[in-house]
């Protein structure tokens, strides 16, 4: 086991990481032209209440049973988690978005001389094969997965609404709060536990599939 | 709908209830066969107004589900078996003072057999605590078509569902490989109901389930849901298609429902729509 090295993290969850995250809204890019968000408090509201509902709840219970399946080598439990975290992605925007980013963060992976998984697996899978590989414990892996996500969603929000550069750092300022909470809903997590839809979200994503305009892909 | 119901007396003690129906297919027919039934769930003798599709009612208890009370329904559509299920009334869900119903429903359809799975909606009383779990398994070369339809509270009554915890699970598997896992979770003090990611207020949920579909089927869909004046979306998984409703009544939910399995019938079904007569009693 290397030396434990936090800038390994760093690595994997940098906006500069070529994976194209920055093209996804989530729903959020429809949710603020419906005038669902029309400001920095609805923002923090529609971010943090997600990273409860939704993120704690499949992504970050998935990625650290990823993990240790990874960990372990065991490609079987890995391929499971990764039917299971595709399966409760609510639109097929959504889908798309996981399978892209998972193939390009796999490929990344591959070109970094990393070992990766014989099929092409979703953004969360991929997520937790590229940090078991840098050595990154599951621990790290989960508060970072959920930081790259809020710093994204808020990076979205201000693009969309749009916000100031110090408005956006207000958001991410009370975000960053709600991580560890987060994190432990999500260690809390029983198999039985996982999952939970969102049916407004669902709707604007859904809705975003047909929208005229668009700059996000999701 | 009774207003007296939710303060009805109800034993404390939950009894348990299960149906297993299977539908097998003769020459010209398919035949209900009843192969499980303990407690009050029944079925009630099945009728063909189009002839070779087996239309049949699920009765569930008299009287609606209280606190504690666990039913489980089995519907098997054998090898090109071909049933339409509904109930004669709304699934009502009465205040709990304290134990959780459970209900697990759990559907099978066989190679080139066919399930329309058109349960009325479920309301779910102010205080209520209901947790569903259904279960969907699709052979390859099954169709399917399906909804489920929720409503918190009784509009009409004065029960705005203040109160209450609902855990709503649905996932839809082909070939045993889930495609899909729905969870529409709530319970007291969470912010989902009013949010603008969850129901938004609305007292009315629904989704409504295609499979197979394909492009031209989601844009039918999409066609009758822009003539609609609740919020719904549709989108395609693979070979699945889910429509997404929210509304501020049960009705116009319903409505849209309806117009929805109208409408995919004959492009998902190669037929067309025969109302159960059971929806306008």
């Amino acid at each position: 086991m290397p030396p434990h090295n936090p800038a390994k993290l760093w690595q994997l969850i940098s906006p500069m990481l070529p994976i194209g995250a920055y093209q996804y809204s989530q729903g959020l890019e429809h949710a603020v032209q419906c005038g669902w968000i029309g400001d920095r408090t609805d923002a923090l509201k529609w971010i943090s209440e997600l990273l409860h509902h939704t993120i704690a709840h499949i992504d970050l219970p998935i990625i650290h049973r990823a993990h240790r399946a990874w960990s372990s080598k065991d490609t079987a439990d890995l391929g499971y988690w990764d039917d299971v975290c595709r399966s409760h992605r609510e639109t097929r925007e959504l889908r798309d978005e996981e399978d892209a980013m998972g193939i390009t963060l796999m490929r990344l992976a591959a070109e970094l001389d990393q070992p990766i998984p014989k099929w092409r697996p979703g953004y969360v899978v991929a997520f937790s094969v590229f940090a078991v590989n840098a050595g990154i414990t599951g621990l790290d892996a989960l508060s970072g997965y959920a930081w790259a996500w809020c710093e994204n969603q808020v990076l979205g929000a201000t693009k969309l609404i749009p916000l100031g550069h110090t408005e956006g750092q207000l958001v991410l300022r009370d975000l960053i709060e709600h991580i560890p909470m987060a994190v432990d809903e999500a260690l809390e997590c029983s198999d039985e536990d996982i999952g939970n839809s969102a049916p407004g979200l669902a709707l604007a994503s859904m809705w975003h599939e047909t929208q005229y305009s668009r700059i996000f892909r999701s | 709908m009774k207003s007296t119901a939710s303060t009805a007396y109800v034993p404390v003690d939950g009894w348990s209830a299960k149906l297993s129906l299977s539908f097998e297919r003769a020459l010209a027919r398919t035949n209900l066969r009843v192969k499980e039934r303990v407690g009050p769930l029944s079925v009630q003798r099945p009728f063909y107004p189009e002839e070779d599709v087996c239309h049949a009612y699920v009765l569930h208890p008299p009287g609606g589900v209280v606190g504690g009370d666990q039913l489980e329904l089995n519907i098997q559509v054998r090898e090109n078996g071909s049933a339409l299920i509904t109930t004669p009334a709304a699934n009502k869900i009465y205040r709990s003072n304290g134990p959780e119903s459970q209900i697990k429903q759990q559907l099978s359809v066989e190679s080139g057999g066919t399930l329309e799975w058109l349960p009325q909606e479920t309301i779910l009383f102010g205080g209520s605590s209901l947790s569903t779990c259904t279960r969907v398994n699709l052979n390859p070369s099954a169709r399917f078509s399906g909804w489920d339809m929720v409503v918190l509270g009784r509009p009409f009554s004065g029960d705005t569902y203040e109160r209450g915890a609902f855990d709503q699970k649905m996932t839809i598997a082909v070939a045993d490989k889930p495609i899909l896992n729905e969870r529409h979770r709530w319970r007291s003090e969470e912010p989902m109901l009013g949010a603008a990611w969850g129901c938004r207020g609305n007292c009315a949920l629904a989704s409504v389930y295609a499979y197979p579909a394909d492009p031209d089927l989601l844009k039918r869909v999409q066609r009758i849901i822009a003539s609609s004046p609740v919020d719904a979306g549709a989108t395609l998984l693979g070979e699945l298609l889910v429509v997404r409703i929210l509304g501020s009544a049960p009705q116009i939910v319903r409505a849209l429902a309806e117009k929805l399995w109208t409408g995919m019938r004959p492009l998902q079904m190669g037929r067309a729509a025969s109302r159960p007569r059971i929806w306008s009693t």
